[in-house]
């Protein structure tokens, strides 16, 4: 597996970065492809009608920033963009600034290990470096940065295989083909959204800064994700996520990130739980909990912040609350644990997160 | 012999021996390989391993030239029945298919407790001899992925529950 051939772009500037995106990011047509679609549909199992391309797949540009997702997916000839962008040298993305009135701006190029050391955010959102601290292994988070891991590929043990691999197999929805292996005669992507950042942010309330050519937008991080698999992200080829905002309101929850892996490092999440929660009196004043690695989507569970506020964190308390988020999750065949384990494994980690957060000691 | 070299090869086997019995398996889904990464196929990383303590015995072996004895990879073969043990002891449960990954001891423990199941062998492979299956006891790639060849019987016949070990 070697790298496809692609030229580079290093802008210095945001304003650099949106005028290549505005020039270069274009859906790439069939033809451009030195092994078009053609070829490969020949191969694929059942052969009807048109390839359906999607928008997040076939760009003719690629938005590199650490690297660790991205160049192992191009090895492997999930894409295979003209140009890739790499935002590293954009001094302004980087850092994390508390601001005047309250809450904190993170650059989408702060490597994970700079948020998991920050004693600022320690002190004041710990969940979000707790679960920083779980990615992978410390090599790789050196490298990867937070914007990253919120745009993280959706993954499936169907999809992020070598390009031989999926020839034999026969391509599936998600790149190249036409149907699902992990849900045979289904339409719908099923791969599952990875990121271990995205349910601690969730459960802050995070807001994404996205620029353009017309300026900036906000989005919520819950607006962000759409919830399929292959066009898992609300984030148009010319937009580019530069900011991550968390509020003031969210700072001071106190929160734990349990995480399903089946080695202690390197893993990919298999399973992911972060719960935050604020404590008055020794009662639960606020709480929520978001899931991940289960979906194609990271989640917050719908209705925990009703179940738990205004309660003491018991065992009973807990485990309803694992229930709820079991109930929520719908993992499929897309990794190599049984998905009624993962399932199981959500429940179990809820219930132990609820607890821990609830035992933790108040700020 | 240097004997840093021989410690060497014990630890190396003793972790190996652990992959063997925690966490490395193959997984085959109609003769394609689902894990050929070494992302998937997880070896233990330094999270995992443990310190070991190698003991030389130095003797004469007779059977050996020159009283030599070997010393690679006699602890690989001892390390799984004695993880295998050691999940006995803890749990109460045998694994007699390695690697005794956490959802095998869950499986294992469900069983044995008459809970809900959690049914890993479901859907067997009438055709798959008892000792090779897919992805070791657990079956649920089944129906995934492409078709089957047309001809092929377990497209016909209804799997029965597999064994139990």
């Amino acid at each position: 597996m070697s790298l496809p051939q692609f030229k580079l772009l290093r802008p210095k500037r945001v304003a650099q970065a949106i005028e290549y995106l505005v020039k270069y990011s274009a859906p790439q047509l069939p033809a451009q492809t030195s092994r078009g679609p053609d070829s490969r549909r020949r191969l694929s199992l059942h052969d009807s009608g048109e390839v359906q391309s999607s928008s997040t797949q076939n760009l003719t540009l690629r938005i590199v920033a650490g690297g660790t997702d991205l160049i192992p997916s191009m090895k492997q000839k999930l894409f295979e963009p003209e140009y890739v962008l790499d935002l590293r040298a954009i001094r302004e993305l980087r850092g994390i600034r508390a601001l005047a009135g309250g809450g904190v701006e993170i650059g989408a190029l702060t490597t994970l290990r700079e948020i998991e050391r920050s004693e600022f955010l320690r002190q004041h959102y710990p969940v979000l470096t707790e679960a920083a601290a779980t990615v992978a292994s410390p090599v790789l988070r050196n490298m990867g940065t937070i914007g990253g891991n919120i745009c993280l590929d959706t993954r499936c043990l169907w999809y992020n295989q070598s390009l031989t691999w999926r020839k034999s197999c026969g391509f599936c929805i998600k790149k190249d083909g036409d149907l699902c292996h992990v849900a045979p005669g289904g339409t719908k992507c099923w791969a599952v959204f990875s990121g271990d950042t995205p349910p601690a942010l969730l459960c802050l309330d995070a807001e994404l800064e996205l620029a353009s050519a017309s300026g900036t937008r906000r989005v919520a991080l819950r607006d962000f994700y759409t919830g399929l698999g292959d066009n898992y992200r609300n984030l148009q080829p010319s937009e580019l996520l530069t900011r991550v905002f968390l509020p003031a309101s969210s700072a001071g929850f106190t929160g734990v990130y349990r995480k399903l892996r089946v080695r202690g490092s390197i893993d990919y999440p298999l399973a992911g739980v972060a719960v935050v929660m604020k404590r008055l009196n020794g009662h639960i004043a606020d709480a929520r909990i978001g899931i991940t690695a289960v979906n194609p989507a990271p989640l917050l569970v719908a209705g925990a912040s009703e179940l738990l506020a205004g309660k003491m964190g018991d065992e009973c308390l807990a485990e309803a609350a694992g229930e709820m988020a079991a109930k929520m999750s719908k993992p499929l065949t897309t990794s190599a644990l049984t998905p009624e384990y993962r399932r199981e494994m959500i429940r179990v980690f809820t219930k132990r997160a609820v607890l821990a957060a609830a035992q933790a000691r108040e700020n | 012999m240097n004997p840093v070299s021989v410690e060497g090869q014990i630890i190396g086997s003793v972790w190996m021996g652990m992959g063997q019995a925690l966490t490395e398996e193959m997984v085959w889904k109609d003769g394609m390989l689902m894990n050929p990464g070494l992302l998937e196929y997880r070896s233990p990383s330094s999270v995992e391993s443990p310190e070991v303590e190698p003991i030389i015995v130095e003797s004469l072996d007779p059977e050996g030239p020159f009283g030599a004895k070997e010393c690679s990879e006699g602890s690989l073969a001892a390390t799984i029945p004695a993880i295998a043990n050691a999940i006995y002891d803890a749990v109460g449960v045998r694994l007699h298919e390695s690697p005794f990954t956490p959802e095998r001891v869950l499986a294992g423990l469900r069983a044995k407790k008459h809970a809900k199941a959690l049914n890993l062998t479901e859907g067997i492979d009438p055709t798959a001899p008892n000792r090779f299956r897919e992805h070791g006891g657990a079956l649920w790639f089944k129906g995934k992925g492409p078709e089957r060849h047309p001809l092929d019987p377990s497209r016909h016949a209804e799997a029965p529950a597999g064994g139990t070990d």
